[in-house]
Order: C-alpha cells, then sequence, then structure tokens
C-alpha cells in the first residue's frame, strides 16, 4: 500500500470536512472570506481526487486506505473502487448545482453550509466504507445532519418532518445494529470482505472453524438469512422502499429546495451502493428476487401517492419513491446488465430530479404557495426555469432522446421477462400522468394575486446577478447531462461498464437497440395514456378523489406501524429462505 | 437470563415508540431500544473468568473481545446525539403547539378544506 494511492481516499473523503469547519469559521468573518473559499476547497480537493484516482479504476484496482494504518480485519479501511468513483462524480454534479441555488438566498448563513458539507462529509464515508459498523457510523452522521437541514426553515411543518424521519431512520438503525451483532458472531469480523468469506466458509466447510462451531449448521444459515435480511431492511429505509418509505414525501417536502434536491438527487442513493458493496460479496439470490418485486411494488405505491397530491414538492417526493422502484428492480436482477441498468439509472434519476427540485423549488418559493391546482402561468415570468422544467419533466416521463427514456430502455433489458417488468410499466404511464399534471403550473394564465406576488421583489433574495446567474449555470450543467445521457446512451454505458470492472477484466459489450420500434412505441403508448390519465386527474371529479385520497394519508404511528410490519416480513423472509 | 432481558428491553422500547401518543414518550422508547441493543453487544464480549482486554507487560493468556466494548462506546455517542436533536425538535413542537400529541400536532397541520 504506497502513500500514493492513499492521497485521493484521504482527500475525497476530508474534502467535506474542511469545507465544514471553513464554513463554520465564517459564522465570525465575512462569507466572502468563508463560505465561497470552503466551496472552492471542497470542489477542487474532490476533482483532483476523482482525477487522480481516475487511472487507477480503469486498470480495475481500488484505493484504500486503512485509518491510523491498521489493516483489515482490525483496522476501518475506506476505498474508492468504479462503484464509489461513479457515485462521487455525481455527488459532485448535484451539490455543487444545490449549492450554486441556495446561494441565492440570504437566510442560508454559515451554519446552514456547516450541515451542507457535513451531510457531504457522511455521504463519502458511506459511499467509500467497507466495513459495516463503520457503515452505521457515516448513516446517523448522515441523518443527524440532514433532521438539521430539514428544519432550517423552522417551521411547525418541517420540524414535524424531520421529527418523523428522526424516528423512522433511528427505529431501522437499531435493526441494522441487531443485524451486525449477529454478522459478528457468526464471523468474527466486521469488514464486509471478512464477511463474506466467513459467511461462504460456514456454508460450505463440514468444521466451521469460528466461535459457533458448536451450533448446528441449519442454525448457523437461519441467522445469517436473517442478519443480511436486517440489514438490508434498514438499508432501504434510508432508501425509501416501500413499505420503508413513509418519512421521505414529508421531509422533501418541508426541507428547503436545495436541500431537497440534494436528498432526493443523491441521499437517496447512497444507500443502494452501500447494498451493491454488500451483495457484490455475499451472495443471497433468493432476497435479490424479492428486492425485484419489492422494486415494482415501490414503482407503482410511489405513483399512485403521487398522483393525488396537490403539493407540487410532495408531488416530486413521492416520485423520487416511485424512482427507486426502478434502480431496486434493476438491482436485484444484478448480473452485469441489471447492476449497470441500476447504476444508468441512479445518475439518470439523480440528474432530473435535482433539476425538478431546483427549478420547482425556486418558482413555488417565488409565488408563496406550491398548490398545484393554483398556480398557473409562470412560463412567461420564469422562461429559463420552464425550459429547464421541461426538461426534466420529459426525462422523468420517458420522452426520447432524454436520460429517463434511455434509462427505462436498459431497465427493460435488465428485467426483459421478469413479471415484476408490468408494475414498472403501470408506474411509468402514472408518471407521465403526474408531470403533466404539474407542467400545468407553468402554462395558462396567473391569477391576479399571483401576478402581483411575482412583480414584487422578493424579501429573502440577495438581488445578486451573479448569484442568480450561478444558480442558472448549475441548472444548464444538470440539463446537458440528461439531454447526454438521452442522445449518447451508449457512450455512457460503455463508461460505466469501463469504471466498474475496469479495462482488463472489461465484460462484453452490451447492445441495446436504443431507438428501436418497440421502445419508441412502449414510451409513446405510455406517455398517451398518461396524457389521458393527467386529463382525468385535472378535472372537477379528479379532484375530488384525489382530495378523498390524500385524506387517507397515515400518520407517525401508521407509518411506524407499516415500518415495523415491513420489517417482521423482510426478517422472516430472510430466516426462511437463506 | 441475560438474553430475555434484553429482548424485554427491545419489546418495551419498541412498543414505546411505536404506541406511545406522546412525542416525549416515543423519543425514551428510542433510547431504551438503543440500550437494549449496547447490553447485547457488551453481553456478547464478556466471560465469566476471561481478564478484561488490557494490556500489560506481566500477564498473559486469554482476553475477552475488546471490539464490542468499542463499538458500544461509539453507539452510544451516536444514540445520545440522535437522542439530543429530538429533544429539541419536540420542545420545539411543543412551544409551536402546546401539545406533545403527535396527533394534535399532525391535525393542526391538516390542509384547509378547498
Amino acid at each position: 500500500m504506497n502513500p500514493q494511492s492513499e492521497l485521493p481516499v484521504l482527500i475525497i473523503l476530508f474534502a467535506p470536512l474542511v469545507a465544514a469547519i471553513l464554513s463554520l469559521i465564517g459564522k465570525f468573518l465575512p462569507p466572502r472570506y468563508s463560505i465561497t473559499p470552503a466551496f472552492l476547497v471542497w470542489l477542487g480537493g474532490s476533482l483532483w481526487a476523482i482525477y487522480a484516482a481516475a487511472p487507477a479504476i480503469l486498470y480495475g484496482q481500488s484505493l484504500e486506505y486503512s485509518l491510523g494504518g491498521w489493516a483489515e480485519p482490525y483496522g476501518i479501511s475506506l476505498s474508492i473502487n468504479g462503484l464509489t468513483w461513479i457515485a462521487t462524480f455525481t455527488d459532485i454534479v448535484i451539490a455543487s448545482a444545490a449549492w450554486l441555488a441556495s446561494r441565492r438566498y440570504k437566510r442560508f448563513g454559515s451554519l446552514f453550509y456547516f450541515f451542507f458539507f457535513m451531510a457531504l462529509f457522511s455521504l463519502q464515508g458511506v459511499l467509500c466504507s467497507r466495513d459495516i459498523f463503520n457503515l452505521f457510523v457515516w448513516f446517523e452522521v448522515l441523518s443527524l445532519s440532514s433532521f438539521i437541514l430539514i428544519s432550517y426553515d423552522r417551521s411547525l411543518s418541517s420540524r414535524l418532518a424531520a421529527i418523523r424521519y428522526l424516528l423512522i431512520s433511528s427505529l431501522s438503525i437499531t435493526f441494522f445494529l441487531v443485524g451486525v451483532w449477529i454478522l459478528y458472531r457468526l464471523t468474527g469480523s466486521l469488514a464486509l470482505a471478512d464477511i463474506a468469506e466467513g459467511l461462504q466458509s460456514l456454508n460450505s466447510a463440514a468444521e466451521p472453524q469460528t466461535i459457533t462451531a458448536a451450533l448446528p449448521v441449519a442454525r448457523v444459515q437461519s441467522s445469517a438469512g436473517l442478519a443480511l435480511a436486517l440489514i438490508t431492511a434498514a438499508i432501504l429505509t434510508r432508501a425509501a422502499v416501500t413499505p420503508f418509505h413513509t418519512w421521505l414525501p414529508d421531509a422533501h417536502t418541508a426541507a428547503p429546495y436545495p436541500v431537497s434536491a440534494l436528498l432526493s438527487g443523491f441521499v437517496i442513493k447512497a444507500p443502494m451502493i452501500a447494498l451493491w458493496r454488500i451483495f457484490e460479496l455475499i451472495e443471497f439470490p433468493q432476497l435479490m428476487e424479492a428486492l425485484v418485486w419489492l422494486g415494482g411494488v415501490t414503482a407503482v405505491w410511489g405513483v399512485a401517492a403521487a398522483m393525488v397530491q396537490n403539493d407540487a414538492k410532495k408531488l416530486l417526493g413521492y416520485h423520487s419513491v416511485s424512482q427507486m422502484g426502478y434502480i431496486l428492480a434493476a438491482f436485484g436482477i444484478g448480473g452485469v446488465l441489471g447492476r449497470s441498468a441500476a447504476l444508468f439509472y441512479i445518475i439518470a434519476h439523480a440528474l432530473f430530479k435535482s433539476l425538478l427540485f431546483l427549478t420547482v423549488g425556486h418558482v413555488t418559493t417565488r409565488v408563496g404557495t406550491r398548490n398545484v391546482y393554483k398556480i398557473r402561468g409562470l412560463g412567461r415570468f420564469f422562461p429559463f426555469y420552464t425550459i429547464a422544467f421541461l426538461i426534466a419533466a420529459a426525462s422523468i416521463s420517458g420522452l426520447p432522446l432524454l436520460a429517463g427514456f434511455t434509462g427505462k430502455v436498459l431497465v427493460s433489458e435488465a428485467l426483459h421477462s421478469h413479471p415484476a417488468y408490468l408494475l414498472l410499466l403501470a408506474a411509468g404511464i402514472g408518471t407521465a400522468a403526474s408531470f403533466v399534471k404539474l407542467s400545468a403550473m407553468f402554462f395558462g394564465k396567473a391569477s391576479d394575486a399571483h401576478l402581483l406576488i411575482l412583480e414584487s421583489r422578493p424579501a429573502d433574495d440577495r438581488g445578486s446577478k451573479t448569484a442568480a446567474g450561478e444558480a442558472n449555470f448549475g441548472l444548464l450543467v444538470i440539463s446537458a447531462g440528461c439531454i447526454a445521457m438521452g442522445v449518447v446512451p451508449h457512450l455512457i454505458l460503455h463508461s460505466i461498464l469501463l469504471l466498474l470492472h475496469g479495462r482488463p477484466a472489461l465484460p462484453a459489450p452490451i447492445n441495446i437497440g436504443w431507438y428501436n420500434s418497440a421502445s419508441l412505441l412502449k414510451a409513446g403508448l405510455s406517455i398517451g395514456a398518461g396524457f389521458l390519465l393527467a386529463l382525468f386527474l385535472l378535472s372537477p371529479f379528479g379532484k375530488n378523489i384525489a382530495h378523498r385520497a390524500r385524506a387517507m394519508s397515515v400518520g407517525l404511528n401508521g407509518s411506524l406501524r407499516m415500518l415495523v410490519s415491513g420489517f417482521v416480513m423482510v426478517l422472516l423472509y430472510g430466516l426462511l429462505t437463506y | 437470563m441475560d438474553k430475555l432481558l434484553v429482548i424485554v428491553l427491545f419489546c418495551v422500547g419498541l412498543f414505546g415508540i411505536m404506541a406511545g401518543r406522546s412525542l416525549i414518550r416515543k423519543i425514551i422508547g428510542l433510547s431504551l431500544l438503543n440500550s437494549s441493543v449496547v447490553i447485547l453487544f457488551i453481553l456478547s464480549g464478556r466471560i465469566d473468568g476471561i481478564r478484561a482486554p488490557i494490556l500489560t507487560q506481566t500477564e498473559s493468556g486469554m482476553i475477552v473481545d475488546p471490539i464490542p466494548q468499542a463499538l458500544m462506546l461509539t453507539a452510544i455517542v451516536v444514540g445520545l446525539s440522535v437522542t439530543a436533536v429530538g429533544l429539541i425538535l419536540a420542545v420545539k413542537l411543543y412551544r409551536s403547539c402546546g401539545s406533545l400529541d403527535i396527533r394534535e400536532i399532525e391535525e393542526s397541520l391538516d390542509e384547509p378544506a378547498e
């Protein structure tokens, strides 16, 4: 382990921490000398680190750093492999755009940026960690910073959302710890690679060489299944998969919109990356099959709830749940195609969902209401935002030549004849419908009250032309990413494969007819059906149904019951099938 | 016997979070849940008649596994921070709603009729 390979890992991990501390110093300095330098330190450090790490990754190696010089299994080791590299790159793009958008407002002071960078710091930890207990610590630091970012507006709804998230995530992480305990008892290690090896030997060897030698093999296996199920369920709670998703829509609605863009864009994907790192080492095919179905159910459930919302940001929040379903289904299928489809969709969703939150967040903040049924005619006031929004909305609905379309083609190719794919198709129609409904905000004629608000100058805006221009630049970059993923998907897929496997072990190229008649027909039909569904949703009858459906939403106690029964189901499944 | 204590504590905590209506009660439940896991780990790092894992120059022989204790030190700190943030949020909610009852807080937020 030469020092040269350690440096990028160290910098990629600690650049956000340095930025957080620099932002905090800004409490005593004018912001010009702390907040902007903090951002530049983070951006420069991270970009340099991924640049420096790239050559090794392309040759299929991973860069490692052992904390305090203690190698595994005693020490904690962090590493960058191809997966981390791609995720980090996405994270940098999304976080920069969110940071630029937040600079328009006066209310985000140095404390805000401290927690913002602490969240990025812990995210990076989640992406790099190869030790299961260490993963727990990063998850908790990430949630602590998220609680504070979510409740930053100090309003009643944001505090309620934060405490809901707190209770749900802490409850689930307790189950995670129980899983860690079981794995530790079985294998005597916390490093993922050692756990995988230990489980392998427990399964195969006639005489297991660990502390559990006295236990019968069947019992060892069922407890291993239980542990993996517990850990998976806890991670899925962070990734907002049904039935563990109930915290997400409220939290992402109540957070200030740059934070929502970061949370929905990247924070919910990081647990998927962690799950990936666990299951690339440990085999559990039955659980993966369950994840495909869970993904299908999540996609439909999220969309069904999204269609009836009247709050623009809540609608987007439920769509994040639904889109996680696509990612989970592709991930569960596994194999080279399934995993790369999942990663492709993670990047695509990160781009268009953060773009949606940034555009919708900005215009609704400006109008002062988030009611989808009341806001009309914003297109005239925000031409740039309208175009960016339409690119993102068309992407998520699956319009050809944009990121969502190619992502869906890839996912459908991966799932190809799996019955759960029908659920994803149905979800696609609902997605198109609710984005047609949301687009109505930008067309038509604005009401007089809104006109009055739009023509006055907002109180919170710093009024700086540069800040507005920089925020727009962030949107421009993300929109360009959406278009690039739609126009040259084969290049993106090839780079994903190259980074994941390295040049020496590159698998055979995946040939996909991106724009063949079948996929175009499918997209056309689902968008057409979605359009009709949207007309129904916007009719008085549809509004009435939506209103009733909203009244059925469960409170905190209801969602906790749902969560715990979900846990019981998943762990019974793990216990019985491993 | 020890395991039974852990299971009872875990269930009490879970019940507190799920069934309680008061936010304070939920946070106490969370604390109990956390403690039960801490005890679970500590128990597995304790065997009667074997030395504590303290390295000295003279003594040698079997020592108990020090890792669970080290882990739980971290878990306790994390649990404390989560409890602290939870209590702060509960106090703030109480100041603006005049109630700690989760249903009353949720009702005060319900959407006005259209």
